[in-house]
């Protein structure tokens, strides 16, 4: 079975079990039971929440740093899932569970509105040790309690800087990219 | 529940990143394919930043954005669903966040966007993008190697890259559209 058949490597393999156990594993036991409405509902209610704080007015730019911090954060994951360091025991959807993991979007979710509401890099970098401190220690045990995620290879206090320095370089590049914007504008007048 | 410790889904993951790395130890790290792969990314950055309106910048990003969290997504599916595979991958851990892929499409999609201000004209020239997509370059990169159909055909994806671009086009306009409201009313 390891071995290289008709071009099909050990790895597509391997691949094609995972998904099968993932499937499986979500159909008998995640699916429509009470923890996966709970998740779902959290999800949909993280979302709304999220909409009705936005500053309507500022939402490309408030987008944008939500956008990038997703797409950080969605490599991160995706990077602990399959080390793994830890694991989603419960997803929304089997495939990808990444995406609809509650602190990938609990995370773009709340440092976006940190975003908009602190405009200097000493507020913004307060709140964020705040937020991170608030996702690493309460959150995230808080789910793990539950049972939505489980630490293999990692410790709570490890996502506490990570989140902290990608929050930050954020919002350096959003600054940056309207900046650039803004500098091209009064050069063309 | 996985309470009892480690369940059947973890047990193969660990065994396909033990795999996955391994292989890309031996057959891909540092062979031409991969510089080749990862030369090709350092160039469509270096072009999109040549091309790209630097007034418009944070617009085209955020298209860019989308379309890189859509593409992601779309190319997980892929690979998890065993329909497609990238056999070279410049890391081995989260294949599509360096699947050439992921090179070409968000930047090219956001330069399109860029370039062609109206529905129709930009329409037009997505269609003619996802048929150079489908048709030229996803054969080419088979024949190169790059790119494996497992349980795909290549006219599969055209729908799929013009539905992509007419929706996250939607997106980001009517995300401006929004806040240009939002702001004449007060």
């Amino acid at each position: 079975m390891l071995l290289t058949v008709s071009g099909i490597s050990a790895e597509s393999e391997i691949q094609k079990l995972l998904t099968s156990a993932h499937i499986e594993e979500w159909l008998q036991q995640d699916l429509f039971q009470i923890k996966w409405w709970l998740l779902l509902g959290l999800t949909i209610f993280a979302f709304l929440l999220w909409w009705r704080l936005l500053a309507k007015r500022r939402l490309p730019e408030v987008i944008l740093y939500a956008v990038l911090i997703m797409i950080v954060m969605m490599g991160v994951d995706e990077y602990g899932e399959e080390l793994p360091l830890w694991d989603y025991p419960i997803d929304i959807l089997p495939i990808f569970p990444v995406i609809t993991a509650t602190n990938l979007l609990i995370l773009p979710l709340a440092f976006s509105l940190v975003y908009q509401n602190f405009s200097t890099w000493i507020s913004f970098a307060r709140i964020t040790i705040l937020v991170a401190a608030l996702v690493s220690f309460v959150i995230e045990p808080g789910m793990a309690w539950g049972g939505y995620y489980q630490l293999l290879n990692w410790k709570y206090y490890y996502s506490f800087p990570v989140y902290i320095v990608v929050a930050l370089f954020i919002r350096w590049t959003v600054i940056k990219i309207f900046g650039i914007a803004e500098r091209a504008k009064k050069h063309t007048g | 529940m996985p309470d009892s410790g480690i369940s059947a889904a973890l047990q193969f993951q660990i065994q396909l990143t033990a795999m996955r790395i391994d292989q890309w130890l031996q057959e891909d790290v540092f062979h031409f394919r991969w510089w080749f792969l990862l030369g090709l990314f350092s160039f469509s950055i270096y072009l999109w930043w040549k091309l790209v309106d630097k007034r418009r910048l944070p617009e085209v990003i955020l298209f860019m954005g989308l379309t890189t969290i859509l593409t992601l997504i779309l190319d997980e599916y892929g690979e998890e669903l065993s329909l497609w595979d990238y056999p070279i991958d410049i890391f081995p851990i989260f294949p599509p966040m360096t699947a050439i892929d992921l090179a070409s499409l968000p930047m090219i999609y956001s330069l399109i966007y860029q370039y062609f201000g109206t529905w129709k004209s930009f329409s037009w020239a997505t269609v003619i993008m996802a048929t150079i997509f489908c048709f030229v370059l996803e054969p080419l990169l088979m024949w190169g190697d790059f790119y494996q159909l497992l349980k795909w055909k290549y006219y599969y994806g055209f729908p799929i890259y013009i539905a992509m671009a007419l929706l996250i086009r939607w997106i980001v306009i009517t995300i401006y559209t929004i806040a240009r409201k939002t702001e004449e009313k007060r």
